[in-house]
Order: C-alpha cells, then sequence, then structure tokens
C-alpha cells in the first residue's frame, strides 16, 4: 500500500516531467548524434563538407518526411515511398535521353499517380493503408525488376548538371517553408490533424476525411516523384532498387522527431526536420566510422524501437492521466 | 469500529493532473444498506467508486472492509472481496458472446482439458440471467447484437451473480428504460434481503430517495453530508450539492408556445432500416421534442437529420428546398448542427484542445485563403468560451480534462460559433450536472428567442415536457403521437403512448 501511493503521489510530477521530456528529447537526440559523432570521428564528421554532404545524403529524405507528416498526422501510413522513388525515378531516367524537362515532369507524374491511387485504395475503397500501400510497394518493385533488366537505366549526361547543392537547398527551404505553412496554419494540416485525434468527431465537424486523405496520398506520391528524380541524378542510374526502404527510414526520422505514431493533435512539423536531420546525420555518421551495410541497419532498427517504446509508453500514461 | 460497519472510507484523496478530484473524504456504509451518493459533475462520485473497485488507486487515505484495510489493485481483485462495480460507461465487450461478458476474468471455472466449455458457460450465464429475472436474452448470442439497455442488463447479471458484499451502482439508471429500473431496484432489493450493502450513484434524486435508506453528498471533491431517511428532501439535496439554492423551475416558465409559421426543416414520408413513414415540420423558433424508449427510433432519426444515415425513401428539405444530405458536411452546409449521445467519441475530439475543437467545423469562416492563424482563432474561440462560460484553465488545454458538462458546453459553443440555425440535439443534458442542466436550457430558450430551430432529443420525459414546444413520441420506428406544449401534459400521458 506504502509504494502503491507513493507511487501515485508523484504521478503529477512525473506528468509534468514527462510531458517536457516528449517536447525536449528530440532536440536532445540531434545534439547527441551530432556531437557524439564529432568526437568518434575527431571532429571530422562536422566539417563543412562533411556538413554538405549530410544535407545532400538527407536531401531526398527531407522532402518526403516532410509529405509523410501529413499521412502520419492522421493516422495513415504509405509503404510504398521508397519503391515509388525507385519508380519514379526509373522513368525519369528513361526519359531524359529525349528532354530533361519532360523527365522531370514525368517522375512527378508519375509519383501523383500512385500516390492517387493508394489515396483511392484507401480514402475510397476503405482498404487498411498499411496493406494497401504494401501491395503497392510489391507492385512496384515487381514492375521495377520488369524495366530495369539490363540491371540499370543510366540518365542523361546533361542530369548531372542538376546535382547542385544551392539548387537543392533553394528547393528544399521552399518546400519545407510551403509545408510549414500548410500543416501548421492551413485548413488542411489542421484537418488531418483532427482526423488522426478523433475520426468519427472530425467526419461530424463537417470535414470530408475521404478528401483529406486521397490529396495527402497524392501529395505523397507527387513529393516521392520528385524525391525520385534528384535521387537518380546522385546516383547516375535508376536501379531495380533505388529507394529501397525509404518509407523506414521517414517512420524512423519522424519518430526521432517526436512524432506521436499515431499522429493527431500532438503533431509539430518540427517532428519532420529534426527527425530527417537527426537519420541524416546517424547515417552519415556510421558510414563515415566505417560500419557496414548490415549492423547500420540493426543499429536503425534497434533506435527505432527504442525511441517508440520510450515515447510510446509515455503518451499512454499521460493520456491515461488525463481520463477522468 | 462497531460490527455494522461494512465499509469505512478514511481520508481519500485523489488528484487526475491538476485537478483534485477527491479531498480528504471520509465516512462509513453500514451493513445491509442501500446508500445513495449524489454530487453534481466532476464532484468525485465516480472517481471514489472506481477507487473502491479497485480501478484507480488512491493518492492517501485508506478504505477499510470489514475491519481489514482493503488493497486491491484491479476490479477482478475487487471481486474477490466481494465487491462488484456496475461501471457509468458501457462495461461489455462487443465481439463475444452474452455469457463470456458475463463470466470475463472467471472463464476458468468452465475450463477442462485446457478449454473452455462454452455449453456449460452459456447454461450457467443463463441461470445468471434468471435470477435477475431475464429470460428473453439467448447467452451464445454476441453482444453486438444487443441495445445499450440489454447491454447494461447483462452488466447486471454479471455483477449479481457473484452475490456481492457490495454492490457499486454508477450511474446506471441512465441508459436503462423503466422496465430495465425495475430490474435494476429489484436486484437492489435481493442483494439488501441477503444482507449485502449497495452504493447507489445517480442524479435522479426522485428515484434515489425511493430506493435509498440514507444519501452521501460530495461537492467538489469534498464530503459534506450524509442523511437518512425522513431527512432526505430532495430540495435540501440540491441546495447541498450545489452549495447554493437552486431555481426549482430551470425549465421554460412560458405555458403557451409562440411559434413563426416559418418552416426551416420538412421530413416527408422518410423510410429507413430504423424509422418508418416520418413525416413532422420543423418551425423557425420551434423546439421540437422527441421523445420514446431508448430504440425507438428517435436516435436514429437525429442521425439521419445529420446526414449520417440516408434514407431508402422520402425527402428532406430545407427552408423550403428539397435537399439530398449525404454526409454531415452536406447538413453543415445547409445550417444544420449536431450533438451526438456518444459525445465523447463523435461530438468532440478528446485528445486535441479546447480551441481547436471550437474552431473546427468554422475553420472556412476565419480563414483567408485557406489560411487559419492562430490570433484569428483565438479571438473567435474565446468569443464562444466567454459566451457559454466554459471554465477552463487556458484554451489550449485538451477536452479530455473538462468534466461532462464543459465538455457540452465545448460542443455548443461549435455549433454557434458556426451560426448553425438548425440544432438537432441528441440526449443534451445526459449524465450532466444541474448547474450546467441549468445554462443548457437557458441556452436554448435563449437560440429559440433568436429564431433557431432545435430538435430535443431525450429520454428523459421532464426535460421534454418542460421544454419543448411541441412533443413527438416514437414507437418501433414510427411517430405515434404529437403533442403541443401545454401545462395539461403529464410524464404519465406520454408513457402510455411510448409503451
Amino acid at each position: 500500500m506504502e509504494q502503491k501511493n507513493n507511487k501515485s503521489l508523484s504521478s503529477n510530477n512525473s506528468d509534468r516531467w514527462m510531458g517536457i521530456f516528449i517536447n525536449v528529447f528530440p532536440f536532445v537526440g540531434l545534439l547527441i548524434v551530432i556531437i557524439g559523432f564529432s568526437i568518434f570521428s575527431s571532429g571530422a564528421t562536422i566539417r563543412l563538407s562533411n556538413s554538405i554532404e549530410v544535407f545532400n545524403q538527407s536531401f531526398a529524405l527531407l522532402l518526403v518526411t516532410a509529405a509523410a507528416l501529413f499521412l502520419l498526422s492522421q493516422d495513415c501510413l504509405d509503404m510504398s515511398i521508397g519503391a515509388t522513388i525507385g519508380m519514379a525515378g526509373a522513368v525519369a531516367a528513361y526519359i531524359s535521353k529525349t528532354s530533361i524537362p519532360i523527365a522531370f515532369i514525368s517522375a512527378i507524374a508519375v509519383g501523383l499517380l500512385i500516390g492517387l491511387t493508394n489515396g483511392f485504395l484507401h480514402g475510397v475503397l476503405g482498404i487498411n493503408a498499411m496493406i494497401a500501400t504494401l501491395a503497392m510497394q510489391f507492385i512496384l518493385r515487381g514492375l521495377l525488376l520488369i524495366v530495369c533488366q539490363s540491371g540499370t537505366i543510366g540518365i542523361a549526361i546533361g542530369m548531372y548538371a542538376l546535382d547542385n547543392t544551392a539548387l537543392k537547398f533553394v528547393i528544399c527551404a521552399a518546400f519545407m517553408v510551403v509545408c510549414y505553412l500548410f500543416f501548421q496554419y492551413h485548413i488542411y494540416g489542421k484537418q488531418c490533424k483532427a482526423i488522426g485525434a478523433g475520426k468519427t468527431a472530425t467526419i461530424q465537424s463537417g470535414v470530408n476525411v475521404t478528401r483529406v486523405k486521397v490529396i495527402g496520398y497524392a501529395f505523397m506520391g507527387a513529393t516521392a516523384g520528385l524525391a525520385g528524380f534528384f535521387t537518380v541524378i546522385r546516383t547516375g542510374a535508376a536501379m531495380y532498387n533505388t529507394g529501397n526502404m525509404v518509407e523506414f527510414d521517414v517512420l524512423i526520422a519522424l519518430i526521432l522527431g517526436g512524432m506521436p505514431i499515431n499522429g493527431g493533435a500532438d503533431s509539430h512539423f518540427r517532428s519532420a526536420i529534426i527527425g530527417a536531420l537527426i537519420l541524416g546525420v546517424l547515417n552519415n555518421g556510421m558510414i563515415m566510422l566505417g560500419l557496414g551495410t548490415y549492423p547500420q541497419l540493426i543499429t536503425k532498427g534497434l533506435i527505432f524501437i527504442f525511441v517508440l517504446a520510450l515515447t510510446f509508453t509515455m503518451r499512454y500514461q499521460l493520456n491515461k492521466n488525463k481520463r477522468l | 469500529m462497531d460490527s455494522k460497519t461494512l465499509l469505512e472510507i478514511q481520508h481519500i484523496s485523489k488528484s487526475f493532473s491538476q485537478t483534485k478530484a477527491l479531498r480528504e473524504v471520509s465516512f462509513n456504509i453500514m451493513r445491509g444498506e442501500v446508500r445513495g451518493l449524489v454530487g453534481e459533475n466532476g464532484s468525485g462520485k465516480s472517481t471514489l467508486s472506481n477507487i473502491i473497485a479497485g480501478v484507480y488507486c488512491q493518492d492517501s487515505g485508506k478504505i477499510i472492509l470489514n475491519g481489514k484495510e482493503l488493497n486491491v489493485s484491479s476490479p477482478i481483485e475487487a471481486e474477490e472481496h466481494g465487491i462488484a462495480l456496475i461501471v457509468q460507461e458501457i462495461g461489455t465487450i462487443e465481439g463475444v458472446s452474452v455469457a463470456s461478458n458475463i463470466f470475463l476474468g472467471s472463464e476458468k471455472k468452465f475450463v477442462s482439458k485446457g478449454l473452455v466449455n462454452y455449453r456449460k458457460m452459456n447454461e450457467e450465464a443463463k441461470k445468471a440471467l434468471n435470477e435477475i429475472g431475464i429470460d428473453n436474452i439467448n447467452p451464445a448470442l454476441n453482444v453486438e447484437k444487443l441495445n445499450l439497455e440489454e447491454r447494461k442488463i447483462i452488466e447486471i447479471a454479471k455483477a449479481y451473480y457473484i452475490h456481492p458484499k457490495l454492490l457499486i451502482v454508477d450511474e446506471t439508471a441512465n441508459a436503462l428504460s423503466s422496465h430495465g429500473r425495475s430490474i435494476l431496484y429489484s436486484v437492489i432489493k435481493s442483494v439488501k434481503e441477503y444482507g449485502g450493502t449497495v452504493l447507489f450513484i445517480t442524479h435522479d434524486l426522485e428515484e434515489l430517495v425511493k430506493v435509498c435508506d440514507g444519501v452521501t453528498i460530495l461537492r467538489d471533491g469534498i464530503y459534506i453530508d450524509t442523511c437518512y431517511g425522513e431527512k432526505m428532501v430532495i430540495n435540501d439535496l440540491k441546495v447541498e450539492m450545489v452549495g447554493r439554492e437552486i431555481n426549482d423551475h430551470y425549465y421554460r416558465t412560458d405555458e403557451e408556445s409562440i411559434v413563426s409559421d416559418k418552416v426551416v426543416l420538412g421530413v416527408t414520408n422518410v423510410y429507413t432500416s430504423a424509422l418508418k413513414n416520418i413525416n413532422f415540420e420543423l418551425h423557425e423558433g420551434e423546439i421540437l421534442g422527441l421523445g420514446g424508449l431508448s430504440d425507438c427510433g428517435m436516435h436514429e432519426l437525429g442521425r439521419l437529420l445529420f446526414g449520417l444515415d440516408q434514407p431508402y425513401s422520402g425527402t428532406i428539405s430545407c427552408y423550403g428546398e428539397t435537399k439530398k444530405l449525404k454526409n454531415p458536411a452536406e447538413a453543415i452546409r445547409n445550417s444544420i448542427g449536431y450533438l451526438s449521445k456518444n459525445r465523447d467519441t463523435e461530438a468532440i475530439i478528446l485528445q486535441s484542445s479546447i480551441k481547436d475543437n471550437i474552431c473546427l467545423c468554422s475553420l472556412d469562416k476565419i480563414s483567408k485563403f485557406g489560411f487559419a492563424f492562430p490570433a484569428k482563432e483565438n479571438v473567435f474561440s474565446e468569443q464562444w468560451i466567454n459566451k457559454l462560460k466554459i471554465k477552463l484553465k487556458s484554451k489550449s488545454q485538451y477536452v479530455a480534462d473538462l468534466s461532462g458538462g464543459n465538455k457540452q458546453k465545448v460542443v455548443l459553443a461549435k455549433w454557434l460559433g458556426r451560426g448553425s440555425s438548425i440544432l438537432v440535439l441528441d440526449c443534451p443534458t445526459r449524465g450532466i450536472d444541474i448547474g450546467v442542466k441549468e445554462a443548457i436550457y437557458e441556452l436554448m430558450n435563449e437560440l429559440k428567442d433568436k429564431g433557431h430551430a432545435i430538435v430535443l432529443i431525450s429520454e428523459e420525459l421532464p426535460e421534454l415536457i418542460g421544454m419543448s414546444d411541441r412533443i413527438l413520441i416514437m414507437k418501433q420506428g414510427k411517430i405515434v403521437c404529437e403533442k403541443k406544449r401545454s401545462p395539461q401534459i403529464t410524464e404519465s400521458l406520454l408513457i402510455k403512448d411510448m409503451i
């Protein structure tokens, strides 16, 4: 009894600390990875040249994470992000030999089409989002294997000119600002969060949930198309495994950024940026330290589960105590 | 302590985040007594009963049962000590059978060779139901197929089956019709007969005075008084609950109704799976009462008017024009607002701020080029928070933190903010304390004067009689009678049509 009493007496205080912790840990996490890796690599990771490298590596991830934020905030997953990047990249590489602007447009169009299909499957037909997009992933990967039968599709020489850090930086910054405004202040972003927090009540507030979902997937797809275009420029060719498992990187990034796994009113735009940066630094740092591909995957998986378990249990506690 | 005392509650305190739900509450309950527990919403009644039944754990204080300190951390442990709780919310689990619900947590009794013998369980469940006089519920049936009242009856059977030493009934009567209530009262009676004790929580003071030997009053989490027998006078109890004099006539005082001729909402020949040939008109400045038993179709009619259900045939017209209300968005565009009976899941978003809840359906009104910035939202929500006097710490606070009455005010603020002139209110005062009830009635009057039209769906007859310009009584999906406002309408008159 004594023990029990002590526990609940302190629950008010611990609630407050948990609330603060949940908001602060993404920033702390970012600092830890930056400082940690710079110590282990004796400063190599924080050199300007490497910082630019980190940005270039994370460019695609930053874009798709920001777009995925709109989906995850309404408690929707997209497991076909990576495959969409691959597919759009392959199409862009193929068409680039005819015309680069058309390649650019068609990459985004392919992504948009895939996104609309996902939106139709989940939003209109009501198929579970994870299952529908997972099926889409299989279909796209299968198509990619057919398209890339010779292994790779090289890009037109002229496209290398677009692998320009300044250009990417401008695109990235503009994209982030627009996403930020839409997520935090536009009716659409507010409706996304409302759906994640309580779908039934949101419908009864007159929100067309189907429309919000279809737009979310369409935007996700188009952004993945854009990311696919720049990804093939970076790698020089489209391969059957381009963009492999990016959807998991997106999830890990958002969770590391402090996003609740079920979305809702607690979703903030900063989660996308901070999360993608943490993961970017982490990916880069692990490469710099010479960690192999497999240990990298294992490390990311472990971090993901750890952070998820920590924040999920804390959020559960906080919400439970709120119920009177 | 003397041997007559069953339960001693000593200095119990409990807080939920910033809210102090109970402060140093102490009182005793005697063996074999039926004790009422009353208080406004948020006074701590449910919190206290949940602590006794092991759902919550107190911050400090002791509970002593039969002279021994009670130390339980789950309802199942409490059950082992002979304490059964019938909760305020739905306590049954969908997707499994009636029998599985009754023996939830005690399936072991029916296990042989590692498998549950469902035939035996169903037989035993049948006995449990028969014990409280129910023979029309099949124990093998999935709970999903039962209505709200039948589910409550299953919970009553479950609680009674263990023949508890202490039975706690938390605002269960609200969900019951008169038939269900009579079952509940006979269960309370038989618990008393075998020497058990009952702690009975309700908002209905008339019912309480009839059923209970004594009554304990809580206010704002503080123990106020316990009185017995003759001293249980309804008006005195109300004063003690609220802490001030309550005007007995919080309903409308006008006896004649003045309603404009202008029809704002018309329903013609509507059929759905739950409704048969519904015809009525709603006028500007009218409060139209819809009454009946809980499964008479009145709740379904409310959903229909808000575009949540679609009619098989028939038409709905708003302001003289035939409209197809294919979803709530369409209904909202036609100036209809809806307050669902299931407030916490359908009408508000609990895990979202008060401000966001109020603004959600008016975002198109307060935005420019689709963008709604905090400054605008703050002004907008503050205006309605003040208008409805919502008690809060901050408008960014989550709605989950508010008491039932204040949550209801948030829903109303939402629709008033939107400017909806036709309001469909499904049980707007269900489970709400007197103070907020009064405020809601006042608001309805004010809206009526301003020319709003209100459809009031209610299971409480005094409320229907007291507030409506016209009452439609429904039975098995049909409107069976229509009564104009008049002092001659009595509850018994309406009940005759309902059953």
